[in-house]
């Protein structure tokens, strides 16, 4: 059963429907909550707070999800509103959520990180990124091909990408796997 | 004619140049675009070129930045690369120029990253969470059943209490002298003890109740269908007088509270919620 019927059945008050969401996304929404705290009175709270709310008027936060997104991503995306709205209201640092304080340095990691690749990597990253240009335009520019730019760019990207993740863990799903 | 899926991953993913056009909100074959919506692999490439791009451009016109949050619908479908394109190039220019909205991407990157190897929350509160859940009701308008009254005798001279159950053959009452404290008939609870069997959303739970000296109130949740401590379980004690509410929620194990001689409530939370008044 794919997940926009087992919403349908959700909302038709179908039980086993709305056990089986919970059990599905459980760890899920466990994980985003224990990310805020160390806590685990604070955060089974806060894990049941999120379903009594999307079961609230009538399962109302579920019917909101319209199929532009996996279920998945949805769920985790109303979870971490809870987070940032109990943050603003508290005015508190997060245990070991994100701040502004910390996209700075993020984006220095980032930046940093560009230096360890190669001048021509580095070239294709910033004409990429930086001026927006496809596959062809760099390839006329370098002289190379195209299939040969995204290549280059694949592997370019994925060393930033575990660089910057040494710092920020799980910010790049291939880290995690 | 512009390749449309990788050599490498032949009809399974779909070319890097052809992610490169989507990204850049330029025109995708409707059949790619079909791909992209049911490939995490190929989502995750495109998610992480926006964010890349986003990241090493740096923060942009802030000064005109919209201070409107985006909603959860429209933040993972963006994430999940699903949203029309007119609607991905908006999120795509916010993200240049909202460092909150930007954050916010990349917590939820995290999160449901971070998901993929995480621990399991504790079965007793994920059944007790999806039993609530599937009856479309919140915590507050749960019925709570009656475990009866515990009665206390404080001016005995051996500590004694007894419970006064709701219905007539639900009786059950001990009286223990706490100078024999060698008694332990619960195993890994230690007597004098009261006990009651309550039949749980999770299965058939028996209560144990130990006033311990001084005036210490235990209450141990045991799950006798799997003969173990039961976990997850919200304890709270609620003078009638409205003071001094104590709260105690445990993974497993004895919950413990000062007890005062006054009538109070103790509400127990284990999927099912249950009252025992206190005399």
């Amino acid at each position: 059963m794919d997940d926009r019927e087992l919403v349908d059945r959700v909302l038709r008050y179908d039980r086993a429907a709305a056990e089986a969401v919970v059990h599905e996304y459980a760890g899920l929404i466990y994980t985003i909550f224990s990310r805020e705290s160390d806590d685990p009175d604070h955060v089974e709270q806060r894990f049941q707070d999120f379903f009594d709310l999307l079961a609230k008027n009538d399962y109302q936060m579920l019917r909101m999800w319209n199929d532009k997104s996996a279920l998945r991503s949805y769920l985790a995306a109303v979870a971490l509103k809870m987070v940032l709205e109990a943050r603003t209201r508290a005015d508190e640092e997060p245990d070991h959520g994100l701040t502004q304080e910390l996209l700075e340095p993020l984006r220095e990691s980032l930046h940093s990180a560009l230096h360890t690749v190669s001048e021509q990597d580095r070239r294709i990253i910033q004409l990429r990124r930086f001026d927006g240009l496809g596959f062809r335009e760099i390839g006329m520019r370098l002289g190379m091909k195209p299939n040969a730019v995204g290549v280059i760019l694949h592997r370019a990207e994925k060393r930033l990408r575990d660089q910057v993740s040494m710092v920020f863990p799980a910010l790049f799903r291939d880290f995690v796997q | 004619m512009k390749p449309a899926f990788s050599q490498e991953f032949q009809l399974v993913h779909l070319d890097p140049e052809v992610v490169a056009c989507f990204v850049d909100g330029r025109s995708v074959e409707p059949e790619h675009l079909a791909h992209l919506r049911n490939c995490e692999l190929c989502q995750t490439r495109a998610s992480d070129g926006r964010l890349l791009r986003a990241l090493l451009a740096g923060n942009q016109d802030a000064a005109s930045a919209t201070t409107v949050p985006l909603d959860a619908a429209t933040i993972a479908g963006y994430h999940d690369q699903s949203l029309p394109v007119d609607q991905m190039a908006a999120v795509d220019r916010r993200l240049l120029s909202d460092n909150d909205v930007l954050l916010e991407l990349i917590e939820l990157r995290i999160g449901l990253h971070s998901a993929l190897r995480a621990a399991e929350p504790q079965t007793q509160l994920v059944a007790r969470t999806a039993a609530r859940f599937s009856t479309g009701q919140s915590e507050e308008s749960m019925r709570i059943a009656s475990l009866g009254t515990l009665i206390v005798d404080w001016n005995s001279e051996l500590p004694a209490f007894h419970f006064h159950a709701a219905t007539p053959e639900n009786v059950a009452s001990i009286t223990m002298p706490k100078a024999d404290p060698a008694i332990n008939d619960s195993g890994s609870f230690p007597a004098p003890i009261a006990r009651r069997e309550i039949s749980l959303h999770a299965g058939r739970h028996t209560l144990r109740v130990r006033i311990a000296p001084p005036n210490q109130l235990e209450i141990f949740v045991f799950d006798e269908q799997h003969f173990r401590p039961a976990g997850g379980v919200k304890i709270s004690l609620e003078p009638e007088s409205g003071v001094g509410r104590q709260t105690a929620t445990r993974q497993a194990g004895i919950a413990s509270f000062d007890l005062q001689p006054s009538p109070a409530r103790l509400l127990i939370d284990a999927g099912d919620r249950w009252v025992l008044e206190m005399r």
